[in-house]
């Protein structure tokens, strides 16, 4: 693959937020998306996440999430149900490293629209974000409730 | 060989009276063996909990070691390359020590000798133990370690007791609150205090929290066996524990040692444990 300068690429091909407490993750994310062609914005934690999404003034600040789940037994979905109620119209993709199908499921019907469980490769993950990229704006119909 | 030890100048004690005794010892080599066992089986039980944690702790950085090696297939930036590579081997340096503590934590007790245990130390781990679980979340951890002299006990023990009572009061604080782990000594008891801004403890049911089996955590979530357990061990070396609590603002357990008391149990010839013994104070539920 050529390389590309991650500030030379800026992200002409979308905006992505990534949601990650582990640093070495957002930036294994951060050179991946960057190189392909993406724009990313990071966050380590809710309200950081929340915070990044406000500060920008656009209606859709972000072309799609990928997020982290930090404790998804109890309240580690707020994010992910605030990110659905906030912008309903921003894909969101689950990137965690808890093998939890019961969990999946549930966020789905949330309307998550996909559930990558970690350790992923460059390749799944610039699939999943592209496929999350192309159907911005088109999601909101999709929520199961 | 103690009693051989503590009998010398006693030879002509009758026959009866011996085999009294091997029995005695006969019964407390067994006791101690079921012991050991249950506390590892508690152990055991309880590390299902952990082990969802570990899955976060170790799939996380496997994420980014992986993603790393993929940048540096197409990297040709030799600058660039050996920084990904130090990223790569200090997260696989990471991952190392996740699953050996976790090792060190199952790791059986009735193969551990006594050692000089340094309770702050211990507890320390603890909280990097419970940490990685998963229902951890926001809590606030608050430490006011004053060095204490150090315990003779089995290591895995006391890690196991921490590991119990700080599971406790996460879960009760549910994600959120603060925890204040302290220890202080004085005049030769080592104190342990750990407290939580959790749930809480209703009066009615405190007296029955160290009961084998009583929990009031949903099928599946808990066994009901962790506090008795914590018991069994803290009695083992002669230690009383505390409770305070009240409900909706949080509990307070309080471990106590006394450093005295276990050197005197060792000398006594009883190889260290007070079997069973339940003190005054031992267990005992507060206010
Ligand atoms: N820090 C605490 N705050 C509130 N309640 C507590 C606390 N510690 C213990 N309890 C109560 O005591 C009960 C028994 O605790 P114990 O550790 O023996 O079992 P458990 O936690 O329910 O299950 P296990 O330890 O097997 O996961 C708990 O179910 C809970 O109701
Ligand atoms: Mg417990």
């Amino acid at each position: 693959m050529e390389w590309q300068d991650p500030v030379m690429a800026g992200g002409r091909l979308g905006r992505v937020l990534v949601v990650d407490d582990v640093e070495i993750v957002r930036k294994s994310i951060r050179t991946t998306l960057a190189n392909a062609g993406y724009e990313v914005v990071e966050a380590e934690n809710d309200e950081q996440a929340i915070r990044v999404m406000r500060e920008m003034t656009d209606m859709l600040p972000v072309d799609a999430i990928l997020s982290d789940l930090r404790m998804p037994h109890i309240n580690g979905t707020e994010l992910i149900a605030y990110f659905r109620r906030q912008y309903p119209m921003i894909p969101v993709v689950v990137l965690t490293g808890y093998p939890d199908v019961e969990l999946a499921v549930s966020l789905m019907r949330q309307g998550v629209m996909d559930f990558l469980v970690k350790p992923v490769l460059q390749n799944e993950l610039l699939t999943v974000v592209k496929r999350a990229v192309e159907q911005k704006g088109m999601r909101k119909q999709q929520v199961i409730s | 060989m103690h009693a051989q030890v503590k009998s010398n100048g006693r030879n002509g004690r009758c026959t009866c009276q011996k085999s009294a005794e091997e029995a005695l010892r006969e019964s407390e080599k067994r006791f101690r063996q079921l012991q050991d066992r249950l506390i590892q089986a508690e152990k055991l039980a309880s590390l299902g909990t952990l082990v969802s944690g570990m899955a976060h702790e170790i799939n996380n950085p496997i994420q980014g070691i992986m993603g790393m090696a993929e940048l540096v297939l197409d990297e040709r930036d030799p600058v660039a390359i050996r920084e990904y590579t130090r990223d790569i081997i200090e997260y696989s340096r990471h991952i190392a020590a996740v699953v050996r503590d976790f090792a060190c934590y199952a790791r059986s007790n009735s193969h551990e000798d006594e050692v000089d245990v340094d309770l702050c130390e211990r507890l320390a781990e603890a909280v990097k133990m419970v940490r990685r679980c998963p229902h951890f979340g926001k809590v606030e951890v608050v430490t006011q370690f004053q060095p204490v002299p150090r315990l003779r006990a089995r290591r895995v023990e006391i890690d196991q007791v921490f590991v119990n009572l700080l599971s406790n009061a996460v879960q009760a604080m549910d994600g959120r609150g603060r925890l204040e782990l302290a220890t202080f000594s004085k005049g030769g008891t080592m104190t342990v205090r750990i407290s939580d801004t959790g749930c809480g403890i209703q009066k009615a049911l405190i007296h029955r929290i160290f009961d084998p089996f009583f929990t009031t955590k949903d099928p599946g979530k808990g066994t009901g066996l962790g506090l008795s357990i914590v018991c069994q061990i803290v009695n083992k070396y002669c230690g009383t524990i505390g409770i305070e609590s009240e409900e909706g603002k949080g509990s307070t357990f309080t471990v106590q040692f006394h450093a005295e008391k276990r050197r005197e149990e060792a000398h006594d010839g009883v190889a260290g444990p007070c079997y069973g013994r339940r003190e005054a104070g031992a267990c005992a539920g507060g206010r």
